[in-house]
């Protein structure tokens, strides 16, 4: 009840995670405390919607947790995770065939949709149209180049790891990121050119 | 990007994967020359970086208290998913696999008097915290908290034990099961009825049908579907007791004659007391002690075989050849004779050549089976049961081979 839970925000994640297998179970809590903000803006990226990334969130951790016992030590405990939480992600969108129907701004959990958040002083008018141009292109592409492309920029993820979350080879990840670049820059310039149209 | 259209420039892919700092050395050198004397490379590698770097900026849409309530809730599935997994014991990881939970994640853990120790506290403290967030302004849809693991579980078992149970009745086991017991016929004073060839396979069929109803009581599904597959492996140790009776045949007639003229009154006798009257003693306490039944298997137990043309002579020639005594014994019988002496048994076997000594040679491929052994291997485990259940139903009267294998498989199934 008042048990006062032991600090580590400094313990490696090798030494968590041996300490979870070994039967701490609370030890968990500091793997999902350092991964979950990352986890969400993934899973809600790839979903695009919070009912969807909160639920590919939940499940994720409980998969992972199972395959602690299996887990390679020598490798951070982020990506992998991050790797999980895409492949839970991509087959949540599968499963719902939703692609690109749901609003670009729909409310987060508080709520608040994406223009409500951006605080005013942050960006000026112009920078908060850029950021918004930016989402609004991501929005609309195909779900394999969001996936892939929201694996790189939102998971930092590096190839090999995004490789292993698609479960493709490392050259189509090249490929493909780079399609799905191309694809970003035409839809922002698309939607500029637009704006500036008469 | 047209721009770039150009066979001068490198592909996209390799552009990007320099920016990335993924490039083997020689291939980075060769972009990154490229690169520095190349403006439209550089302006559209700045133009992406850009981009992403916009994404990146965007604002998170998660706030600290909504990241705190899904903290909350997979420590709920995790304690959750510990207890499951407490309570199904060694099951492979595999087969702990958690469904996608219907509708979300969200359901609170377990059932009430399910949940015990720290999964108790994880339910409880999950219980005041939907108190807690009564009147909170909670945009995330607050589901019903169904206990659909609970449910789903229960509705399963429900259909496999429904399953099960038509089996079971079209097997006609439950005939079985709630027949009165009778004792075995060949343990009953001859004149009972039925002849001795019946009581070999009438004994199995009886102790099975003993067991089944014992099981029957327990209400072990498992041991339920082992009844099942004892049924059908009885009607096979029928045939074969069929198949050993012509053999045997005029054998057997002179059994049943020297047992019809044994007095009611005397109780039981066995079959090895029969041959025991045939020329031999028979062994001091066939209803009793075990030792004693154990010696004189092992010390005389083919005088009638070595006396005729039977194909137990096959055994015994047989057993012979790898000084192996007659029944299995782990104080006599050497691993590496046991060995040696499995290929032929189990040609002995499957020839139909073992007859009446079926039990005896399947008690010894299960030991021979059992050298192999490693735990974990459930293909040999499976193989070394039937083995010894096997055994157990050909023995009919053999008490002394159906208490050897009796006690083998309940040292394994430890």
């Amino acid at each position: 009840m008042g048990d006062k839970k032991p600090d580590r925000s400094a313990v490696p994640d090798a030494e968590i995670v041996q300490l979870v297998v070994g039967g701490e179970i609370d030890a968990f809590d500091e793997l999902v405390r350092r991964t979950r903000r990352p986890a969400y803006r993934l899973a809600r990226r790839i979903t695009r919607n919070h009912e969807d990334a909160d639920d590919v969130v939940q499940d994720s951790y409980v998969k992972a947790y199972r395959a602690l016992p299996r887990f390679d030590l020598n490798r951070a405990f982020g990506p992998w995770f991050l790797t999980i939480v895409a492949r839970s992600a991509l087959s949540r969108i599968r499963q719902r065939s939703r692609r690109a129907t749901v609003p670009l701004d729909e409310p987060g959990p508080d709520g608040a949709t994406l223009a409500e958040r951006i605080p005013d002083a942050a960006l000026d008018v112009a920078g908060r149209q850029r950021l918004m141009d930016v989402e609004e292109a991501m929005a609309g592409l195909s779900e394999e180049h969001r996936a892939i492309l929201s694996l790189r920029v939102d998971g930092d993820l590096p190839y090999s790891e995004i490789a292993s979350a698609l479960d493709v080879p490392v050259g189509t990840v090249m490929s493909r990121l780079a399609r799905a670049r191309e694809a970003l820059l035409e839809e922002v310039e698309k939607l500029r050119a637009a704006r500036f149209r008469p | 990007m047209s721009m770039r259209d150009d066979r001068n420039h490198p592909p996209s892919e390799d552009l990007f994967a320099y920016r990335d700092g993924e490039l083997g050395p020689e291939k980075r050198a060769l972009i990154e020359a490229h690169v520095m004397g190349c403006s439209i490379c550089r302006s559209f590698i700045d133009q992406v970086s850009s981009l992403e770097a916009e994404l990146r900026q965007s604002p998170d849409r998660a706030p600290a208290e909504y990241l705190e309530r899904l903290h909350e809730s997979v420590r709920a599935r995790i304690a959750a998913s510990d207890v499951a997994a407490g309570a199904q014991g060694a099951l492979p990881e595999e087969a702990r696999e958690e469904p996608a939970a219907p509708g979300g994640a969200r359901e609170i853990p377990g059932r009430a008097g399910e949940i015990p120790g720290r999964a108790g506290a994880w339910r409880e403290r999950e219980r005041r915290r939907s108190w807690e967030r009564t009147g909170d302004d909670d945009r995330i849809r607050d589901v019903p908290r169904l206990p659909w693991a609970a449910i789903l579980s229960t509705a399963s078992a429900a259909a496999a034990v429904l399953v099960v149970v038509v089996i079971l009745i079209k097997q006609g086991i439950y005939q079985h099961a709630v027949t009165p017991r009778l004792p075995p016929v060949a343990m009953r004073a001859p004149g009972g009825g039925m002849n001795d060839s019946t009581a070999v396979a009438g004994g199995a069929k009886s102790d099975v049908a003993a067991r089944a109803r014992r099981e029957a009581a327990s209400g072990s599904l498992a041991r339920e579907k082992d009844l099942v597959k004892q049924e059908a492996e009885r009607r096979d140790a029928a045939k074969l007791e069929a198949n050993a009776k012509d053999q045997l045949g005029e054998r057997e007639s002179l059994d049943k004659t020297r047992v019809s003229q044994r007095a009611p009154a005397q109780g039981t006798v066995t079959i090895r007391e029969e041959i025991g009257e045939n020329g031999e003693p028979p062994p001091a306490a066939s209803q009793g002690g075990e030792e004693p039944q154990k010696k004189a298997a092992n010390a005389a137990p083919r005088s009638l075989a070595d006396a005729s043309n039977a194909p137990g002579a096959r055994y015994d020639a047989l057993l012979g050849r790898f000084g192996l005594p007659p029944v299995w014994d782990g104080a006599l019988v050497s691993p590496g004779a046991l060995e040696r002496a499995e290929p032929e048994l189990k040609s002995l076997y499957s020839s139909g050549g073992a007859g009446r000594d079926s039990a005896r040679v399947r008690l010894y491929l299960a030991e021979a089976a059992r050298l192999r052994y490693a735990p974990g291997d459930s293909i040999l485990y499976q193989e070394i049961e039937g083995h010894y259940r096997r055994a157990i139903e050909l023995a009919g009267s053999d008490a002394e081979t159906a208490r050897v294998a009796e006690e083998r498989l309940r040292t394994l199934e430890r």
